[in-house]
């Protein structure tokens, strides 16, 4: 359960600051579809943000997941 | 019959079974610097697949180079995103390679009987530097352009291989089609060949040898066994290594600047990428000419004696190999540690 609510506040946080940060940029949900620099366009910030949050709750479960296996076969190899 | 014993009987298995059961990782308070080589061939990895990705796309022509640059950012789905990667894990591939060196370095790692382990990673930077400046003209902009041309004139004023070296790079006396193409071909032929061998060789060696235990570190009891806890480990720092990683590719991608003009002149503040600005600043603090040598052929002296020396390390630092304290390279590490981030934070200073 205390997993759970670390990924949520992490997830929560990367999406408040990612959003923040595209708002800096004047690229976040609320501006145009795709932002132009220079040559190129990219996905707006918002839509950029998600993709982040994504990553870090797929990462971010492996991380979890990954971690309890770890601690269990330390238990059994007497770390 | 099942599937692993058909396997092995054709493949020798136990062995390696057997290598994995027993191998393990010395437990002390500096074993957190061993996850660097890891995430170094994370990021080395990612190179791989997202390069053969870009690859796909990219036409290595001064005419279509930048179109097909902008092509994949612009059209390419989700292409954007595989260059951001490509980009930014060049980056972190470097910074954690260096972190990597220098961990080894100042935990005396490279001593006897690691000499060769210690080599191949001083080849394994070069190479990886190598990438780095090839790679680089390849989106063929104004700053890739003349990056570029003042890069392929540093080894110029090497004698006798200088001339050689900047005829072999550039393929003629201007940075042109000839030069995109040989850049081209280096960045994803010459290079990858050499460094798939020497990582290979690398990865082995440590494998077989094991991790090295820093001179008069207090080793804890239980070691950790490398399969499944030191890889699970691992793997956690994989995770959190892509996390970053994506992080900055999301958040701060990759530009382009304009489609490289050869009559233009070249704009103002233009300086190489992060990892190329010691030997710029270098190059800028040192005189056109010391005691009537060429600045340039002296610092470039220098650069090619300090590096064979850093390869030598373990030849040189006697007192390490005979498992005794050795002070002098510890502050020789440290000290180039300070001139490496001094030049980089001046460079961009001034």
């Amino acid at each position: 359960m205390n997993s759970i609510r670390t990924l949520a506040v992490l997830v929560a946080l990367t999406a408040a600051a990612g959003n923040v940060w595209a708002d800096a940029r004047g690229d976040s949900v609320a501006h145009a579809q795709t932002i132009k620099r220079e040559q190129v366009s990219f996905p707006n910030g918002g839509i950029r943000t998600l993709m982040l949050a994504g990553a870090v709750v797929l990462l971010g479960s492996g991380i979890l997941i990954l971690n309890g296996v770890r601690r269990k076969w330390d238990k059994d190899a007497g770390l | 019959m099942s599937f692993t014993s058909w396997l092995a009987e054709r493949i020798p298995l136990v062995p390696l079974s057997e290598f994995l059961r027993t191998k393990s990782v010395p437990r002390h308070r500096y074993t957190f610097w061993y996850f660097f080589g890891g995430l170094t061939l994370l990021f080395l990895l990612v190179q791989i697949t997202t390069g053969i990705l870009l690859a796909m796309y990219y036409t290595p022509s001064v005419e279509h180079a930048h179109e097909s640059v902008q092509s994949i950012v612009n059209q390419v789905p989700h292409g954007w995103l595989i260059r951001s990667l490509h980009a930014w894990s060049a980056n972190l591939l470097i910074g954690s390679l260096f972190v990597h060196m220098f961990s080894v370095f100042l935990l005396k790692a490279y001593r006897k009987p690691l000499e060769l382990l210690w080599l191949s990673g001083v080849l394994l930077m070069l190479l990886v530097l190598g990438f780095a400046f090839t790679g680089y003209l390849l989106p063929w902009d104004t700053r890739a352009y003349f990056a570029t041309l003042i890069g392929t004139e540093v080894p110029r004023s090497v004698p006798v291989l200088g001339e050689l070296a900047v005829g072999i790079l550039k393929g003629g006396e201007e940075i042109g089609g000839a030069t995109l193409a040989r850049m081209y071909a280096i960045h994803v032929i010459v290079l990858p060949l050499i460094l798939v061998f020497i990582v290979s060789l690398h990865i082995l060696h440590n494998q077989f040898s094991g991790p090295s235990v820093p001179i008069g570190t207090r080793v804890k009891e239980g070691s950790i066994p490398f399969f499944p806890n030191f890889a699970l480990r691992d793997s956690i720092a994989w995770l959190l290594g892509l996390m970053v990683l994506i992080g900055l590719a999301t958040m701060l991608p990759w530009g382009l600047g304009e489609k490289a003009d050869p009559y233009a002149s070249a704009p103002l503040g233009i300086r190489p990428e992060w990892f190329f600005l010691p030997l710029y600043q270098t190059l800028r603090m040192v005189p056109p000419a010391v005691f009537g040598i060429s600045g340039e052929m002296l610092v470039n002296a220098c650069v090619g004696l300090a590096i064979a020396a850093w390869a030598a390390v373990p030849f040189l630092d006697r007192r390490a190999a005979r498992g005794e304290r050795s002070r002098v390279f510890t502050v020789v590490g440290a000290m180039t540690i300070v001139y490496l981030i001094g030049t980089i934070v001046l460079a961009y200073l001034t």
